[in-house]
């Protein structure tokens, strides 16, 4: 669906006026949670309320008793973690952190699209009862909840409290700052720590219930490297909903909030990041050098903020649960509804993404280089390719992609220079306007191999593995409408295919790829099948696929099918990949099993396939550690590996792990016959040398 | 016949303990002194005059013929009248359905020397109760079915026979007492096809001893509180069951009901007033019918208490005739007061520990702003002298106390002693603890006017109808850590429900008017706008029912005092269980097993066994 309603670019305004009395305007912030006077609780009185809780006062006993500690002691031990974690609200600072950021939004972006109709329906329903609303955005970016609380202030809407990692905390002044914004603080890992985990959990239930401000919090856990949606994490939902359980607000609203950059600020570091190559540890002087991008005028295009309907908690905490509450105060929200309310939360980001021309422009480069490298790409047969991909995704997927419906030829043309202008470190056209990609990466020089997460990759493949992860990045949005689609290209025979075949090829690619492309776990064979009748319907309807006496065949349409088609090859490789070497592990491999020794060697062998073979694994995307771990997890969650708690080691299951691999070699692949090492020179950029690569 | 003469014979009377009969306060004909379509008498009640002013109607309130501006530009704004929005209710019917009655049946009855009528009117104004559903099919429309006959029965003896009677041929007998209940008890299946007698306690009303030793009295259940309360009070005694339609409702309904009054906290629930009862059921083929203790004693231990199966039977199990209640010496000195919290929260906060401290006084109730708001503007036009006198109240209050207008609500007490020290003293402990709570004392008229008002609030509603606004109050039972929730997300649920269903007008308020040692009894006003609504019955219901769900989640009661009756059926299986259904039908058709009570009350479609 291509939309030209309901968005406004919000920066407009702010090019007009003077930012000093913009941030300094009068104005009285929009309280989302409509508490009586009496229910809202400042710092001070969250600090006492949590301080007081019953269960907080419990864990300080146990933990006095069991440790011999005195309890002043443990309470003082309390009373510290709370005053690290609680937020506070102070428009003052807000005001004068506005103006600086405002500057910089200016600077960097062209245009931040956000929808003002969904955000002014959202002001308008928190006017109607005393629901407490909880911010949900997509991670893509550290830039995620500055720009949301810029928006927030623009629009004179109070900041909420913000879930944030302890990283920031750390950092001088900055922590302090971010925290009169509203944010609180969370350590990484606590499952260990009774006490905290109760003053985190009595801090998150008092701010649902007293604190006039929404929560926001990030799904996701943290930001998606990738670009495409990541699993949810369930604690601090089910924390959050443990208050509506337990009646302390009327209602809980999830307002999910789909983001895309057309260039996130940290795009190289995220390709770095997925190859293995470690980030560096957030810190104030870090900030401001990174500050440097504010060098170059829009550098980072455009920004698509898109807010999805609220969804109501009330609906999936009903009456049934809350009484058996009442009737037994230990009870638990079952965890599936929990897993269900993230699961919805994940899927609106998914339909509320709103594309740009890089994400189409992204893939068609990718397929190029996979199956015509020898072509050159021009731009002319760029806007063809283009126009007929946005179509399809547009027609027959219902993607969202902002502007008016155009064939004609220059506005298109227009349409893709525009998008490609944040690009030009790496994509440019070259003299005779054809397509060419920069080389992104620039030898590192002190790398500190201790905190290399991967194999050491050579500096050979980097220079490949880079450039192009870095287009799958921008290719990648797309995937929030294609995965279903792309699962069934790998299903379906030259030949023709039983539908019953393909359903059951699709069913166990859907199972082991349900945690990359952050898919809702589904048992129900029914559901599964309205799901992957509805994507094959698509296809037939494109000419992908033709369907005669219960054989599915490949329709004429192959250029559609071999584009989608080569999207998912890279990650059924790696499993594929990985699989082979759980199997061979104990022969080939000389060190333990463990989640991180997977990850090397999964990395180390495909580097090794990318250069020494032809057919599996030729995309340096299988590079990606993200894939691993995924797949990894998937494999727990399946029971083919296991872990063995006593000798913290995993165990193989044979039999299931061959059945999967006799299956994953069944499936009808159909590799590129141009290798991606042979094919990425032909397409390079030869001036690319001097390039400054902003690590 | 003068009060004195009748005082003389009464005491006679029961001194000889003879039965004392007496003129009711309401006539056997009640459409010659109550509204066929409405509330209460016909004098009293709200109506605009010429010059667009509210004013009450009659001098039996103490608000009567005044002129209310106050409350005028409430209404105004609250629900966005004008006062040319006035709607006509239709008249009186001159048609009603033929009554499904042989003339053999009739034959039979007039056999019994029974009181009866078939007469439209009679029959119709005990088709119904007063939720409002059935006020407004009375104003605009028409019920589905009524009684076919109406009797009167004189005694216990007289129910027994007319319950034969219903055996023998096949007949329904719907119990009718004062014709208050909100739960849609009273009103007739539309399915049954049987003849319904509607049996009229309210000629069964004589009070057949009064023990002064033991404090003691029986009545017949068809005595109706006011007249209850009168005559006890000649004799230097109260029973002290107050419930909001104490002037109209009977004994037999209270117990039917498990009904709760205003002074609880001193005299105790129906059940706990209740010392003896007697039922006619339906095992007309036994010889004994009558379901009564063999005792007269203040407790016993003799397996399950079988009164609890009679006390909120609703009309379905039999006709409750006979009961004996306790009854107090009149307290010598009764005190109001009235406490000004800052907010709901502290108000709450304060009644709760005056219920752990067990210092309540016979009544304490606490209004939210809302109600405190809507309170304040039921009264006359002040003069300068009030005027002022409001104003430096209003100022304290705001200024100097720093309460927000918009925050503050009210408790009323109502206090009961022998000696006024002990009164003074027990003041003074409730203040203390409203003290810590930033309460402040607000004096005894405020008090004394919350009570005041008590009975003129049933009233409104037929003004709201008037001018297109559907208003009922239901209540809950909760305990206390979650009343503050429960109370604020039932306001949170209907104002979602109204945006949802396009309502911009409506009103919701609550107040905790009874204290628990583990929780409150808590009572909802709701009122909705409904101009150019096309079933406003059904969506008014429909937030209702919401409501009621909610209520449920938060951990509340199906009702405190109001009982199931229809319009709570639906819940009625999670209120008892599976389990408790099962015992529910097995004790109806052991009890009624030809379903003569087929009222309908709590599980329908009992299936007769004929």
């Amino acid at each position: 669906m291509e939309l030209n309603t309901g968005f406004v670019d919000m920066l407009e305004n702010r090019r007009r006026d003077c930012d000093f009395l913009w941030a300094t305007r009068s104005m009285d912030p929009a309280l989302p949670h409509m508490l009586p006077p009496d229910s809202v609780y400042d710092r001070e009185r969250i600090i006492q309320a949590v301080l007081q809780d019953k269960q907080v006062k419990a864990a300080i006993d146990t933990i006095a008793k069991t440790t011999g500690v005195g309890v002043k002691d443990v309470e003082n031990n309390a009373r510290a973690m709370i005053n690290e974690m609680a937020s506070k609200a102070d428009l003052a600072t807000v005001r004068w952190i506005g103006i600086f950021i405002t500057k910089a939004m200016k600077r960097m972006f062209s245009q931040i699209y956000i929808n003002e109709i969904m955000l002014s329906n959202l002001k308008k329903e928190t006017r109607i009862s005393q629901a407490q609303y909880i911010y949900v955005p997509s991670h893509r970016s550290y830039l995620d909840f500055i720009l949301l609380s810029y928006i927030l202030f623009s629009y004179d809407m109070a900041l909420p409290n913000i879930a944030a990692g302890m990283d920031f905390y750390n950092m001088k002044i900055v922590g302090e700052l971010l925290r009169k914004t509203g944010a609180f603080y969370i350590r990484r890992s606590f499952s260990n720590d009774l006490l905290y985990k109760q003053i985190f959990r009595s801090y998150v239930n008092t701010i649902v219930s007293h604190s006039d401000r929404a929560i926001e919090f990030f799904i996701e856990g943290t930001r998606s490297r990738s670009q495409k949606s990541t699993i949810p994490k369930y604690g601090l939902l089910s924390i959050i909903i443990e208050s509506l359980l337990q009646g302390d607000v009327p209602d809980i609203y999830f307002v999910p909030m789909s983001i895309n950059y057309e260039r996130p600020p940290e795009e190289l570091l995220f390709v770095y990041e997925m190859l293995g190559v470690p980030k560096p540890k957030e810190s104030t002087a870090r900030l401001f050098r990174s500050l440097s991008i504010l060098q170059k005028p829009f550098s980072h295009g455009r920004i698509f903020f898109n807010i999805g309907e609220p969804i109501s908690a009330s609906q999936f905490v009903d009456k049934t649960y809350r009484q058996k509450k009442v009737l037994q105060p230990s009870f638990k929200i079952p965890s599936s509804v929990v897993e269900n309310i993230a699961y919805l939360i994940i899927e609106s980001h998914k339909k509320n993404t709103v594309l740009m021309p890089i994400n189409i422009i992204a893939l068609l480069l990718n397929e190029k280089i996979q199956t015509k490298p020898k072509e050159l790409y021009t731009l002319d047969l760029l806007i063809q390719d283009y126009q007929w991909f946005k179509s399809f995704v547009t027609k027959s997927l219902k993607a969202l992609i902002y502007g008016t419906e155009t064939t004609d030829n220059d506005m298109i043309k227009q349409e893709i220079l525009e998008s490609l202008k944040p690009h030009d470190e790496l994509i440019v056209l070259d003299s005779s306007n054809t397509l060419k990609i920069k080389q992104r990466h620039k030898r590192i020089k002190q790398l500190n191999y201790s905190n290399i997460k991967g194999y050491p990759l050579s500096e050979q493949t980097l220079q490949i593995a880079v450039s192009a992860i870095n287009i799958a990045i921008y290719s990648n949005p797309i995937l929030a409408y294609l995965t279903e689609i792309v699962f069934i290209t790998a299903t379906i025979e030259e030949n023709g295919i039983e539908t019953e075949v393909a359903l059951e090829r699709y069913e166990l690619l859907r199972r082991l790829f349900s945690t990359e492309f952050a898919m809702r776990p589904i048992e129900d064979k029914t559901l599964i099948k309205i799901e992957w009748e509805k994507s094959l319907n698509i296809l037939i309807s494109q000419n992908c696929l033709h369907i005669v006496n219960n054989l599915i065949f490949i329709g004429n349409n192959t250029k559609l099918f071999s584009i989608l088609h080569n999207i998912i090859l890279p990650f059924i490789d790696v499993a594929y990949v990985i699989c082979i070497l759980l199997s061979e592990w104990t022969e080939r491999m000389s060190v333990e099993l463990t989640d991180r020794t997977i990850l090397v060697e999964t990395q180390k062998e495909v580097e090794r396939l990318i250069f020494e073979t032809k057919d599996r694994c030729q995309h340096p995307y299988c590079l990606s550690l993200d894939l691993y771990n995924t797949t990894w997890s998937s494999l727990l969650s399946q029971g083919i590996i296991a872990y063995q708690k006593h000798t913290n080691t995993y165990q193989t299951d044979k039999a299931k792990l061959t059945y999967l691999i006799g299956a994953l070699l069944e499936l009808p692949l159909r590799h590129p016959t141009e290798t991606y090492v042979d094919a990425f020179p032909l397409i390079i950029s030869t001036s690319s040398m001097d390039i400054q690569a902003k690590l | 016949m003068s009060e004195q003469w009748k005082h003389r014979t009464a005491a006679e009377t029961a001194s000889a303990n003879e039965p004392i009969e007496f003129e009711s306060a309401v006539p056997k004909i009640r459409q010659r002194l109550l509204k066929w379509n409405g509330w209460g008498y016909k004098d009293s009640g709200f109506r605009v005059n010429d010059k667009n002013v509210i004013e009450f109607t009659g001098n039996r309130y103490p608000i009567g013929n005044r002129e209310l501006p106050y409350f005028t530009k409430w209404c105004e704004t609250t629900f966005d009248l004008t006062w040319d929005m006035k709607c006509t209710f239709q008249n009186l019917p001159k048609h009603f359905p033929e009554p499904i009655l042989s003339a053999e049946l009739l034959d039979v009855i007039k056999e019994l020397t029974i009181d009866y009528s078939i007469d439209g009117v009679d029959r119709l104004f005990r088709a119904h109760g007063h939720t409002v559903r059935e006020i407004y099919l009375l104003k605009h429309g028409s019920f589905q079915r009524i009684p076919d006959i109406v009797l009167w029965p004189k005694c216990h003896e007289d129910v027994v026979k007319i319950v034969n009677i219903c055996a023998h041929y096949g007949i329904v007998c719907i119990p009718f007492g004062g014709g208050t209940s909100v739960s849609r008890a009273t009103c007739c299946p539309p399915d049954e096809c049987r003849t319904i007698i509607s049996l009229d306690t309210s000629q069964m009303n004589r009070i057949l001893w009064i023990d002064r030793d033991n404090l003691l009295i029986c009545c017949e259940s068809g005595i109706i509180g006011q007249d209850l309360e009168r005559l006890l009070r000649i004799e230097g005694f109260t029973c002290g069951h107050e419930p909001d339609s104490y002037e109209f409702s009977s004994l037999g309904g209270w117990v039917a009901t498990r009904a709760s009054g205003m002074k609880k906290n001193t005299y105790g629930n129906i059940e706990d007033l209740v010392v003896r009862l007697r039922m006619v059921t339906g095992r007309t083929e036994n010889p004994v019918i009558t379901l009564e203790r063999g005792n007269l004693v203040p407790r016993v231990s003799c397996g399950p208490d079988f009164d609890h199966v009679i006390l909120g039977s609703e009309g379905t199990l039999g006709i409750i005739t006979e009961i004996v209640l306790k009854i107090r010496p009149l307290p010598r000195v009764v005190k109001y007061g009235s406490i000004v919290f800052p907010h709901f929260l502290s108000g709450v906060h304060a009644l709760r520990e005056i219920a752990k401290e067990r210092c309540q006084p016979a009544s304490i109730r606490l209004m939210d702003n809302e109600q405190f708001q809507m309170g304040q503007t039921l009264r006359p036009e002040s003069g300068w002298g009030g005027l002022i006198l409001q104003g430096l109240k209003h100022m304290y209050i705001t200024r100097i106390k720093g309460f927000r207008w918009d925050q503050i609500c009210v408790a009323t007490l109502l206090m009961e002693g022998d000696v006024a020290e002990d009164i003074a003293a027990q003041e003074r402990k409730i203040y203390k603890i409203a003290d810590k709570y930033c309460g402040i004392p607000a004096g005894e008229a405020n008090g004394e006017r919350g009570y005041m008002l008590t009975f003129v609030i049933a009233y409104i509603r037929d003004l709201a109808i008037e001018y297109n606004v559907l208003a009922e109050s239901f209540e809950t039972s909760v305990s206390w850590n979650r009343a503050l929730s429960l109370c604020r997300n039932v306001k949170s649920r209907v104002a979602r429900d109204c945006k949802a269903r396009d309502i911009r007008k409506y009103f919701i308020s609550c107040r905790v008017t009874q204290t628990y040692d583990a929780g409150c009894c808590v009572y909802f006003y709701l009122a909705v706008s409904y101009s150019d609504m096309e079933n406003p019955v059904e969506t008014y219901e429909a937030i209702e029912h919401a409501a009621r769900e909610e209520i449920l989640a938060n951990g509340g009661s199906l009702s405190h005092h109001h009982g199931v009756g229809k319009i709570r059926a639906s819940f009625y299986p999670e209120a008892v269980g599976e389990a408790g259904v099962s015992l529910y039908r097995a004790t109806k058709a052991h009890l009624d097993p030809h379903n003569i009570f087929a009222a309908g009350n709590m599980v329908s479609g009992n299936k007769s066994k004929l």
